[in-house]
């Protein structure tokens, strides 16, 4: 077979699917990218068995025909070219591929495309049509709360939940957990499903800069995500997520009102003199008045902040841990976020204030830590 | 790997298949028996026939997309972990997996030993570690690629530590459905009660020596006196077997110096057992042992000789011309004595004993059994 395409166009499309390539595959075959054929259309395949990334672009070629073709090698060549057609000649009973560019020839041998595993065809998906930003938005709300315990690899992954009222992303590492609700997308059917992280962070960063609708499809095995000629697939996690309904405490007689910012600079800067195993911040609330502290016993480090805050409750005090809670307001846009409590040993909730998307609902939790008294 | 590549083992043949066939495969299999007799290619079998998308009665199709991909062990739901020699950057099965595959792929009766000489110095031992339990729970993480099951083949479970055994304590009782793992091991008794209580147990047959003899002829250039001949001092191991008949006298060279060994601590002459010393230390460790199990192997084929009868005898040629003259020794009342010597001989070299100093002690603890012992014919 043969296709002519500029090597600017092609290195583009090469270095997208790349992404997913990985560095100790336990199959060969997976260190290439599968070239596909069929008339004017060459599509694109790079995998790790746990991700799939297909793309298409469009070629000057007449025949159809497949094979795969080294990763590494095709990408480092590409980026020593400036732009420029290159005629792709391939012998698909010999496995030669001969690439011609201005200043000469080059030849690499290639390996046959059935080597290559192929992605089963979905068995009886549901669908749901997603803009970008709905997506890399819930993407980015959830995915730092998400766990690294190999021992509960269900954890490792954003738990999606949809049906037809709302989509549900959740994620939790069992100290933290965030929950992301979008009540403008809806599903046709409930479903539940736990992805992995690696195509979500792939996911991310080429979302990032689309605004294309993605379409989404999902049996119960594998998600599969179209968007302007990209397809990402991806195996899910197999296992039960955990019940996080059920550690979200109902009833939270405290609560307290206060800038986001403020909150998070004085949690920034005293957090520096916190004890450097436990991180832990001691939050004293009483009247309007919010004192965050933090003490290092061992190096006789020790800081305490106050803050004006509008509270409703009975005076208290609580510990928790300051990475937590950097982390999670970082990942919160309002000007103001309210922090629900019950008592010093129950979780505590920090939701936004006054959100521009109404029809966005986020919903933070965090455990606290033990103050020795 | 077929099962009508497998030599001998039909019982469990029958046995795997029908499990299939009536869909009562248990979740977790230990494949056990004697050292070289097919464990992990019966596994690799297993799993070929579970992915096949057309099974025969007998075994796997061979034609439809799975089979070609079991062909080179190359299924994406085929997983495996096996011992591996640690060091600071590798602490998994991860970076030897490719090669462990592709040797596999070309021999699946693999000797443990080869193994580990092949991927590392010959003095290092090898073992699955905890940090490569984390990985079995990551690798089985995700639903299967092709919608099928996931299979996952421990090779030399036994060689898992303890603290790595226990990791795989809760994949082992509940993993998620459609899992299969089977851990392959010589010896069961090894692995933690917790382990095998979890699983279902696949006790696979000993090799007959005739049995091995048709499978060597068939497969190498041998004639069948010589293919019986190595049958019988294989003792059910091919890969012992296909060893011997590869390099025809790999025992050959440890019955030289075993003989050497034995004349000169029975002539007490101590000049001779220093010489045979030098050069047995210059072997390496495992050689070492191997050197002794054969000894020990010698010393009970003696017994038999002088007992039972020289047809029970397992001896090749060259050894039986030996044993004629060394058997008469084993009719005595002190042959815990000797056996002593060889075993606690083998104890000490696999903790690292200085080999000359050993070996010439046990020389001059022979001659001394030796001495006060005549030959008797056993009548």
């Amino acid at each position: 077979m043969k296709f002519i395409i500029t090597s600017t166009d092609l290195l583009k499309r090469l270095q997208t699917v790349s992404g997913v390539l990985s560095t100790n595959n336990t199959l060969p075959i997976l260190d290439n990218f599968l070239l596909e054929l069929d008339t004017n259309q060459l599509t694109i395949s790079a995998s790790d068995l746990e991700t799939t990334m297909i793309t298409t672009v469009e070629v000057k070629a007449e025949e159809q025909g497949s094979i795969a073709v080294p990763a590494r090698l095709l990408l480092d060549y590409l980026k020593t070219l400036p732009e420029q057609p290159l005629t792709f000649t391939i012998d698909e009973a010999t496995l030669g591929v001969e690439i011609s560019s201005s200043y000469g020839k080059s030849k690499l041998a290639g390996f046959t495309a059935d080597e290559f595993p192929k992605n089963p065809e979905m068995d009886d998906p549901s669908s749901v049509m997603v803009t970008s930003e709905v997506l890399s938005e819930a993407i980015q709300k959830t995915i730092f709360a998400t766990g690294n315990d190999d021992l509960r690899p269900v954890m490792s992954g954003i738990f999606c939940e949809f049906s037809s009222d709302e989509l549900r992303f959740v994620a939790t590492d069992a100290h933290k957990l965030v929950r992301y609700t979008r009540r403008d997308a809806k599903a046709d059917k409930t479903a539940s499903f736990i992805v992995p992280k690696k195509p979500l962070n792939l996911l991310k960063s080429i979302l990032a800069s689309s605004t294309a609708d993605v379409n989404m499809e999902f049996d119960g095995k594998n998600l599969k995500l179209s968007f302007e000629g990209n397809v990402v697939i991806a195996r899910l996690i197999d296992g039960k997520y955990p019940n996080y309904e059920a550690v979200i405490p109902k009833d939270n007689p405290n609560r307290m009102l206060v800038a986001r910012a403020a909150l998070l600079g004085s949690i920034r800067r005293v957090s520096i003199f916190s004890n450097k195993t436990t991180h832990q911040v001691r939050l004293r609330i009483s009247g309007s008045e919010l004192s965050v502290s933090a003490e290092d016993l061992d190096f006789s480090n020790e800081a305490n902040e106050r803050l004006s805050c509008s509270y409703e409750g009975d005076d208290m005090e609580i510990g928790f841990n300051s990475r937590f809670l950097i982390e999670m307001l970082n990942n919160l846009d309002t000007e103001d976020v309210e922090l629900q409590l019950s008592a010093p040993n129950r979780a505590g909730i920090l939701v936004p204030v006054n959100t521009d998307n109404a029809e966005e609902d986020i919903l933070m939790l965090v455990m606290p830590v033990m103050l020795n008294a | 790997m077929y099962f009508k590549e497998i030599i001998g083992q039909q019982a469990v043949k029958t046995h795997l298949i029908k499990t299939v066939k009536q869909g009562h495969v248990s979740h977790a299999l230990l494949f056990t028996g004697g050292v070289g007799n097919g464990k992990l290619p019966l596994a690799l079998a297993f799993a070929g026939y579970i992915f096949c998308e057309n099974k025969s009665e007998t075994d796997r199709c061979g034609k439809c997309a799975a089979c070609k991909k079991m062909d080179v062990l190359g299924h994406p739901d085929l997983h495996f972990s096996f011992p591996f020699v640690k060091t600071t950057s590798i602490k998994t099965c991860n970076p030897q997996m490719r090669e462990f595959i592709s040797t596999v792929a070309k021999d699946p009766y693999l000797d443990l030993r080869d193994w580990e000489l092949q991927i590392a110095s010959e003095n290092k031992k090898s073992i699955i570690t905890a940090d490569e339990s984390n990985e079995i729970v990551k690798r089985l993480t995700l639903k299967s690629f092709a919608g099928g099951h996931k299979i996952l083949i421990i090779w030399h479970a036994d060689k898992l530590n303890p603290s790595a055994q226990n990791k795989l304590l809760k994949t082992l009782e509940e993993p998620e459905p459609k899992t299969l793992i089977i851990l392959v091991t010589d010896s069961a008794e090894d692995l933690l009660p917790t382990i095998n209580s979890r699983t279902q147990l696949v006790q696979c047959e000993h090799i007959s020596d005739e049995v091995m003899a048709n499978a060597l002829v068939e497969r190498f250039d041998t004639d069948r006196t010589n293919a019986l001949n190595i049958a019988r001092i294989a003792d059910g191991d091919y890969a012992k077997a296909k060893k011997m008949v590869a390099a025809n006298q790999s025992t050959s060279k440890y019955f030289e110096l075993f003989s050497q060994w034995m004349r000169a601590a029975a002539t007490n002459d101590y000049y001779k057992i220093l010489t045979a010393c030098d050069k047995i230390s210059k072997l390496s460790r495992d050689e070492q042992q191997n050197f002794l199990e054969y000894g020990l192997q010698f010393f009970h084929q003696s017994i038999l000789y002088a007992y039972v009868g020289k047809e029970q005898a397992r001896f090749d040629n060259e050894a039986a011309g030996f044993a004629v003259k060394f058997a008469p020794f084993m009719v005595s009342n002190d042959l815990a004595g000797f056996h002593d010597i060889l075993s606690d001989g083998h104890y000490m070299v696999k903790r690292n004993v200085n080999a000359h100093l050993l070996f010439m002690k046990m020389g001059s603890d022979m001659a001394k059994l030796f001495k006060t012992r005549t030959p008797q014919h056993n009548s």
